[in-house]
């Protein structure tokens, strides 16, 4: 697993000449201004995300995302759980802390961004559309068209947020991403003991 | 007087217990199978990231880390190598700085199971409590340390590791079912012997 796509950094460093402040860029000319982690769907999911890059190569990222209604939290972390960059988005600022060097054109605000253009209902997406945009919502495909033409294609399968795999394609730059919402591990009590039982040790075997 | 002499006593022989003496016993079986959790808690989430898998020590070879849940994927760390074996079941050498903390890991499985607390020692001070029935283990970073600090314990057998983090994010797993007797599966085997 690479720390972080080539894919996606071609996503971010071609779409995004990012102003710290202000919209996002999903694609030149396609500005989005980040909507309130109230306005969405509460939830926390541990996804896997996978850049098809354009040679037909694949990278792998694991991402923890949480919106509890006042932030909204994406966490990108390698398997044995080293956060490689956390992104939060919390009283109308975007709060990045990175652990890799990203590069200086990316706007991590676009993770965000993909997150609530998933998730977040559509008219809440519509109001932090920039001029000339359209964002269409036919069952479980998104289409962001800017001037008639397709921006940005969503697919979504599973009920509700987090949905059970997201499809994204920019057919533009010839970049796909698929995300998957992976199974949780049970949580185990505080104190759950890591002592054997007598039938778990042979005797004698210390 | 004899009070006094008895609890200066004590005080030696709890000084002079060491991370290897407390822990000699767990040198005593060749192999060791066990489940774990591992939970991290980030300040950026509200609740902490669960994983589970298995743990598969052997004296002679390395340390086996299988992560089942939420993202199947293991780790082969012996004093030799550090490999990263992904779904399609094909190991890859990773630099250890590309998951320091799994390093980390894998140095303190190599010091409980060589006893050799020498190379861990270098960035941390390294303290043992306790004794060999229930024993912990504390690592306090010196300069350039890849973690803050670490804390290991266990009874007959390791039982729980706390890392801290430079950042403030913690990691903590809980070991269970310690097996002793389980063999290598073929696959687990062929790992290690390949690292």
């Amino acid at each position: 697993m690479r720390t972080l796509g080539l894919a996606l950094l071609l996503l971010l460093a071609a779409a995004c000449r990012p102003p710290a402040t202000g919209p996002v860029y999903f694609a030149r000319g396609v500005p989005f201004t980040l909507r309130t982690p109230a306005s969405g769907p509460k939830f926390f999911a541990s996804q896997e995300v996978t850049f098809h890059q354009p040679g037909g190569a694949t990278d792998t990222l694991l991402t923890t995302v949480e919106n509890d209604g006042q932030r909204l939290s994406v966490v990108a972390s390698s398997p044995m759980g080293l956060t490689l960059f956390t992104i939060q988005v919390k009283g109308g600022a975007t709060l990045v802390e990175t652990k890799v060097p990203l590069p200086s054109q990316l706007d991590p605000r676009l993770l965000p961004a993909l997150v609530q253009l998933a998730n977040w209902p559509l008219e809440e997406l519509r109001k932090g559309l920039g001029q000339g945009l359209e964002l269409a919502d036919e069952g479980p495909v998104r289409t962001l068209l800017r001037k008639g033409k397709v921006a940005l294609t969503l697919t979504r399968d599973g009920q509700t947020p987090p949905y059970k795999t997201v499809h994204l394609d920019v057919p533009s730059m010839a970049i796909a991403m698929d995300i998957r919402t992976l199974e949780e591990p049970d949580a185990q009590t505080e104190d759950a003991p890591g002592i054997p039982t007598e039938e778990q040790v042979p005797h004698g075997v210390r | 007087m004899k009070r006094l002499a008895g609890m200066l006593l004590c005080g030696a022989l709890l000084q002079a217990q060491t991370p290897a003496s407390v822990t000699a016993h767990l040198r005593d079986f060749a192999l060791l199978h066990a489940d774990f959790t591992q939970s991290r808690k980030v300040a950026a989430l509200s609740r902490p990231m669960l994983s589970t898998g298995t743990m598969v020590m052997a004296r002679n070879q390395g340390v086996l880390w299988q992560i089942r849940k939420p993202l199947p994927v293991a780790f082969v760390i012996t004093p030799r190598a550090f490999l990263e074996v992904g779904q399609d079941g094909r190991p890859h050498p990773r630099p250890a700085q590309d998951a320091p903390v799994v390093a980390h890991l894998g140095r303190l499985f190599q010091a409980l199971l060589q006893g050799q607390w020498g190379a861990l020692e270098s960035q941390f001070t390294v303290r043992a409590e306790g004794g060999p029935d229930q024993w912990t283990i504390r690592l306090t970073a010196k300069a350039g340390a890849p973690v803050k600090g670490a804390q290991v314990s266990g009874g007959r057998f390791l039982e729980r590791v706390r890392v801290e983090e430079q950042g403030g994010d913690t990691l903590e797993i809980r070991f269970e079912h310690p097996r002793t007797a389980e063999p290598l599966t073929e696959a687990e085997a062929r790992l290690l012997a390949g690292a």
